[in-house]
């Protein structure tokens, strides 16, 4: 069982926090194109059509591991529907809107030429998808008093969903993941943008994007130095003292559990007074897997057996306490290399914007080099921050309320091992692919990308016809029977254009 | 003002309405995969029906996500039975479900090389991603009907007094003669609405006569499954609408198969893709009218089946969710208007002659 909880575990926060990057991604690109496509100047529009093709990519990659994500609710954590599925339900249903209306901008933004106020919703969306997916997570990690557990019936209720979208612990870790979200995309530009200029191709595209991308990104890592001075106080905890405080914690809740079966049995004020001292260490108590009921074929039918709680001795809670203790050495070091991250990124954020002030980016080489180097290395701050959030989650799923292993399903550890191993395999051909479709994009440059040619279009046929001919209207009624198999006009195409021309003379004469 | 008591009853509405748009876009979807592999190599049209099914696959998904998400939500003890007892079969379909869809989505990627060396349809990688994007589609068509025609069944577990649900269930269970038919059925509607829309959509006369021979299929199907189904409702003692309106419902499934091969005949492409759409969604509203208000029934005892009243998640939850209701109605014709879109009528019509549509300008 142990290990069937493992390897579900490290196979959802794999899936969750590939899903998270990708989500920030999206952000933070969606802001930047937003943003140039809000100037007037035509270059600054040329950037934005460019940027739009990386997030019509990545954006496919989101869906496909939310689907992912939504699926392993089924499968690996089957329990969590009737024990919270009322908390976390309602939120995920919201995204899942939020991704169809994103889904639905795209087609409408590949459909129509009108794109500003299009694309601000959309990156609007995005960053209401970022926020959803935080709330989720800071309340998960610090419940308060958002949730409450009844121990009774085994399911968690809502006391507020306004507590749990907006406060104060969400708002943190939302401009946290924002800030990063900016600097992952802003480091992306920089790094396709500085590969052009040492090309020596499309500089001033390259340099319209890089100016957004460090304006944005560089404010966005300023911003993050009084959060990171704040993290990097981080102390290592006494372990001794909470592997104390755990013990009490798991006594008390085993006198809750004994008097909440008490209670179930026959209803006395005493049993009722100890079960409310007692009410919120229930969930210390249910760490204990030999605690909870089980079931046992008695004659014909199986019946429901209760453990008796004096059965449990000072070693197993000793052992118990000591295994929930959170890793706080993984929380300390993806803590660091965050930090780490984020010193270099705001050096070389600074770099550009000196280059860009001395007006002398073609020709800075090292400093364009250093921006392609790093281009990894925000998307491996966001994976650090993902793992130190998951370190200090312990053995809970809903801290201090719901224990990991209640809510995994009763299967066997080798489907889930066969299960974590095939999705390792499947992200990772993701990541393939997404690499190879920006590298395609990056390829065909900022010219001749189909979103240009759909919302203008200027098939050949029309331009050589307006030419030889120099006649609009009947060139708009050749265009109106082209198909894309036509585009590429032939000798044919031009004989019956000449006939009909011909015939078009002869009538007006 | 609605009655708080028979919310969860309410409730199984916008459920079914959301599993009913799942499964017929993902039907029109799976159809298209499996018909335009029939079509020439070199026919411009392949590229069309091809960039149809990109466009449509995300919106699918989501849909299959919204779904799950209110089948979570509202009815989470039901969730989670249901989940406990098909974890394997829901693995491979989650798997199969992605790969398809990155296979679609990233169809287009060329790996190493310049885009000049690349030929579009006849690379060995691009016959592969074909071949992968057709096994999934019928994998998740198996898998579907595997879990449809169980439930239908009824599965062998009850609850005790926790209210744990005790399974005695086989993965093997799966394997029944409902889940055969399903599969038959569900596999011939995706062809016949595939091809009908391709055959509108490319006027070739292959896949008129694939059309055809899917639709008298589909006829002979039904008229043959009409004794295995009134089987079916009378094991339900316990089903809310009455047998008779289940039964006329049924008939109305015969009527437009035939009506769907007159319209074929006569080519009146709007009728031809309005009953190819409507002969699903009538099986899908069969299946909603069997099964209410049972969510999994029981095939040990009926009266342990977990059924919509007594395992919904909790009052609070339904009322909050019901602000969903607009959006997702917003959603649904925001969809219709996408598939409009993509085959209007005017597209219809003009398809054949011009050879030009939205689906190239896409």
């Amino acid at each position: 069982m142990n290990e069937f909880i493992e390897f579900s575990k490290n196979q959802f926060f794999l899936t969750a926090g590939f899903n998270l990057i990708f989500v920030e991604f999206n952000a933070g690109i969606s802001l930047i194109t937003a943003i140039m496509y809000s100037m007037r100047k035509t270059i600054w529009q040329r950037c934005a059509k460019f940027w739009l093709k990386t997030i019509l990519a990545s954006y496919s990659i989101t869906v496909i591991t939310t689907l992912l994500l939504v699926f392993q609710l089924a499968t690996n954590w089957s329990k969590l529907g009737g024990i919270c599925g009322n908390i976390f339900g309602p939120f995920l249903i919201l995204i899942a809107l939020i991704m169809f209306f994103c889904e639905f901008l795209m087609f409408l933004i590949k459909l129509r030429a009108e794109k500003t106020k299009t694309l601000w919703i959309l990156t609007i969306l995005m960053h209401l998808h970022l926020w959803i997916i935080i709330a989720i997570q800071t309340t998960m990690h610090q419940p308060n008093s958002s949730i409450e557990f009844d121990y009774m019936n085994n399911c968690a209720h809502i006391v507020s969903f306004f507590d749990i979208s907006f406060n104060f612990n969400t708002a943190i870790q939302f401009t946290k993941s924002l800030w990063k979200s900016y600097s992952i995309a802003s480091i992306f530009c920089i790094g396709i943008c500085a590969r052009y200029i040492l090309q020596n191709k499309h500089i001033a595209f390259s340099i319209s994007s890089i100016k957004t991308a460090v304006l944005i990104g560089g404010s966005a890592c300023i911003s993050l130095t009084p959060l990171i001075y704040k993290a990097s106080s981080f102390q290592m905890p006494n372990i001794k003292n909470i592997q104390t405080i755990n013990v009490i914690h798991i006594k008390n809740g085993m006198l809750g559990l004994q008097a909440m079966r008490n209670l179930k049995k026959e209803y006395t004020l005493a049993e009722k007074e100890i079960f409310l001292m007692h009410k919120h260490d229930i969930a210390y108590a249910n760490l204990i897997p030999e605690l909870q009921p089980t079931e046992r074929l008695i004659g014909t039918s199986f019946e429901t057996v209760l453990p008796s709680i004096s059965e449990i001795n000072q070693e197993q809670i000793t052992q118990i306490a000591n295994e929930i203790i959170p890793n706080f050495k993984l929380a300390f070091y993806s803590n660091l290399i965050t930090i780490f991250i984020n010193i270099l990124l705001t050096i070389i954020f600074f770099m550009f914007a000196y280059k860009l002030f001395r007006k002398k980016i073609t020709s800075a080489n090292f400093t364009l080099k250093c921006a392609i180097v790093v281009m990894p290395l925000p998307f491996l701050s966001a994976i650090s921050q993902y793992a130190n959030i998951e370190a200090t989650r312990g053995p809970w799923l809903i801290n201090n309320m719901l224990p990991i292993y209640l809510a995994a399903s009763n299967l066997t550890a080798i489907s889930a091992m066969i299960s974590l191993i095939s999705m390792c395999i499947f992200l990772f051909i993701c990541i393939l692919l997404f690499a190879f479709r920006i590298i395609n994009i990056a390829q065909d440059g900022p010219e001749n990308h189909p979103i240009s040619t759909h919302n203008e279009p200027k098939p050949i046929l029309k331009n050589k016809l307006s030419k030889i001919l120099n006649k609009k209207h009947l060139a708009k009624k050749i265009n109106m029977k082209s198909s894309y198999k036509a585009q590429v006009p032939s000798r044919m195409d031009f004989k019956k254009l000449k006939k009909k021309t011909n015939k078009w003379k002869r009538k007006n004469k | 003002m609605i009655d708080i008591v028979n919310l969860p009853k309410l409730w199984i509405l916008p459920l079914a309405w959301t599993w009913n748009i799942t499964l017929l876009g993902l039907t029109f979807d799976i159809g298209c995969a499996l018909i335009y592999r029939f079509m020439n190599k070199n026919n411009p049209y392949k590229t069309q029906i091809f960039n149809f099914i990109k466009q449509i696959a995300l919106f699918n998904l989501i849909w299959l996500c919204i779904s799950i998400l209110i089948f979570f939500t509202i009815f989470g003890p039901a969730f989670s039975g249901l989940s406990m007892l098909f974890s394997p079969i829901i693995t491979l379909l989650m798997f199969a479900l992605a790969i398809r869809t990155l296979a679609i989505k990233f169809y287009d990627v060329h790996f190493f090389g310049n885009k000049s060396n690349y030929a579009y349809l006849n690379s060995s990688t691009k016959k592969f991603t074909n071949w992968i994007i057709t096994d999934t589609s019928i994998v998740i068509l198996c898998i579907f009907s595997a879990i449809f025609g169980t439930i239908l069944n009824g599965i062998p577990f009850y609850l005790n007094n926790s209210k744990q649900l005790i399974s005695l269930f086989r993965i093997e269970d799966c394997l029944n003669p409902t889940s055969l038919l399903i599969f038959l059925l569900l596999i011939i509607f995706s062809i016949t609405q595939a091809s009908v829309f391709c055959y509108i959509k490319t006027q070739l006369h292959k896949m008129k006569i694939i059309a055809l021979i899917s639709t008298i299929l589909l006829f002979t199907i039904i008229s043959c499954s009409i004794f295995p189904i009134e089987n079916l409702i009378e094991e339900f003692h316990y089903t809310y609408f009455s047998k008779n309106i289940i039964r006329s419902v049924f008939i109305t499934l015969p009527i437009s198969a035939l009506i769907l091969i007159a319209a074929i005949i006569n080519k009146r492409y709007t009728l031809a893709l309005i009953t190819s759409s409507g002969i699903i969604k009538i099986f899908m509203i069969i299946f909603d009218l069997i099964l209410f208000p049972f969510i999994v029934p029981s095939s040990i005892d009926t009266s342990q089946s977990l059924i919509c009243i007594n395992s919904f998640s909790n009052i609070q939850t339904l009322v909050v969710s019901l602000i969903f209701v607009i959006p997702m109605l917003i959603a649904a014709l925001c969809t219709v208007w996408i598939y409009n879109k993509l085959i209007n009528s005017k597209t219809l019509a003009t398809s054949a002659k011009t050879k030009n549509s939205v689906i190239t300008k896409l």
